[in-house]
């Protein structure tokens, strides 16, 4: 009898501990509000000087998966350390982000979004085009990344 | 075997009767003993219970250190291209996402060496120890016969004993990968499944062995624990299925030889 009794108690922490857990990842507490991180823009010279004899532009691109809490959350893209001599109507860069099936671009080196968030899982794609008309000067450029989210 | 229980000192000599296989024999009937289809199924399924359930617990325990804060990303680094040159790098899907929050969270529980152990000590002695008196209060009559102490019986008692719940901690191993596995919606591949399979029925087994040990100490979740965290570390050894198999079957034989032997050599008696 004290093993069933055992046993039921068992059963019912189960329940009661899934239950729990459940709710408790779903609403994402515990989890960070806050991403950053710094990605550098290797061989951009080398890239660039390809891309110019082509008339292409070069593309840097590369996923962001973190755990994140859900709820609106606000992603800001900056270029930082791009050197670039352009024509004023001449975009030197165009920064996309890709969340989910969203897609939101900025004709410059920053980009600022905010969007709504279910998952606790943040998957974006990271994408920047850099214009080879223009002029890039020697250097690393490097992206700096911050997502935060608000419950 | 009941008329043999608890039997004084004066009938000694009819106890030497007894072979050593039927002594043998007589310390696991001991363990088997008032066997309850029902009861025995409720411990399963209640153990099984406790393996899921910790599953959220550890879970939690590692969202709420923000463990989990570092970049889960598959694709490692910034791919750089003349546009046209290359395909464009595909969106990470979730699946993927969470097979590598699984990898990281097993990772991380392993990291973080100072609760493992700690868990792993204060879980031992609640739990193994509690098991090992247990059995040696079946066997207390016995002392007062083989002339062994009391302490001795507990200690070698303790040795096999120690060494099945080892063998028995794989099983979480396997059982709560599988649980990973099968929350995330993975494929769970041949080898894994033969793994987890091997454990279930050794699982049987044990629980069927300890049957009435465990259902009286009353504290196997802890079992589970150090179960989990000794299958943790196995996991991070990098054996193969079969390996993992040997490394379990060895250590249940090592278990029941010695048990064996320690009845055979009168370490143990009844």
């Amino acid at each position: 009898m004290r093993a069933r009794a055992f046993a039921i108690l068992v059963a019912i922490l189960f329940v009661i501990g899934s239950f729990a857990g459940t709710l408790t990842i779903r609403s994402g507490y515990g989890l960070p509000s806050r991403f950053h991180a710094t990605y550098n823009l290797e061989a951009l010279d080398i890239l660039a000087g390809v891309g110019k004899e082509l008339g292409k532009p070069v593309v840097y691109e590369w996923p962001i998966t973190t755990l994140l809490r859900p709820g609106e959350t606000y992603i800001n893209i900056t270029l930082l350390r791009f050197n670039v001599e352009c024509s004023k109507s001449t975009s030197p860069a165009v920064i996309t982000v890709y969340v989910g099936e969203k897609q939101f671009t900025s004709n410059g080196t920053s980009l600022s979004v905010s969007i709504k968030r279910d998952s606790i899982f943040f998957i974006a794609k990271i994408r920047i085009l850099i214009n080879t008309n223009c002029t890039i000067l020697p250097g690393t450029p490097s992206v700096y990344v911050e997502i935060t989210s608000q419950t | 075997m009941n008329a043999e229980q608890g039997t004084p000192a004066r009938h000694k000599p009819m106890k030497n009767k007894m072979s050593k296989w039927a002594r043998i024999r007589t310390l696991y009937s001991l363990a088997f003993s008032d066997p309850s289809a029902l009861e025995f199924m409720a411990i399963v399924v209640g153990v099984l219970a406790s393996v899921i359930g910790l599953f959220f617990i550890l879970t939690r325990f590692a969202y709420s250190a923000g463990l989990y804060a570092s970049p889960l990303a598959p694709y490692g680094g910034v791919k750089g291209y003349v546009a046209g040159f290359n395909k464009p790098l595909p969106m990470p899907s979730e699946a993927e996402i969470r097979e590598n929050a699984i990898n990281s969270f097993l990772q991380i529980l392993l990291e973080s060496k100072l609760i493992v152990w700690l868990l792993f000590i204060v879980s031992f002695f609640i739990t193994v120890y509690p098991i090992a008196k247990r059995l040696q209060d079946t066997m207390l009559p016995a002392t007062s016969i083989s002339g062994k102490s009391l302490s001795t019986v507990v200690w070698i008692g303790l040795i096999p004993i120690v060494l099945l719940s080892l063998g028995y901690a794989f099983l979480f191993l396997s059982m709560t990968a599988a649980i990973y596995k099968s929350y995330f919606n993975s494929n769970i591949d041949r080898s894994f499944a033969l793994v987890t399979c091997g454990y279930v029925l050794y699982m049987i087994a044990t629980a069927v062995l300890f049957y009435d040990a465990i259902a009286s100490t009353g504290r196997p979740d802890l079992g589970i624990v150090l179960g989990f965290l000794v299958g943790l570390g196995i996991d991070r050894l990098s054996l193969s299925a079969l390996g993992l198999i040997g490394v379990c079957s060895g250590i249940i034989l090592a278990g029941l030889v010695f048990l064996g032997l320690a009845i055979h050599m009168r370490w143990i008696s009844l």
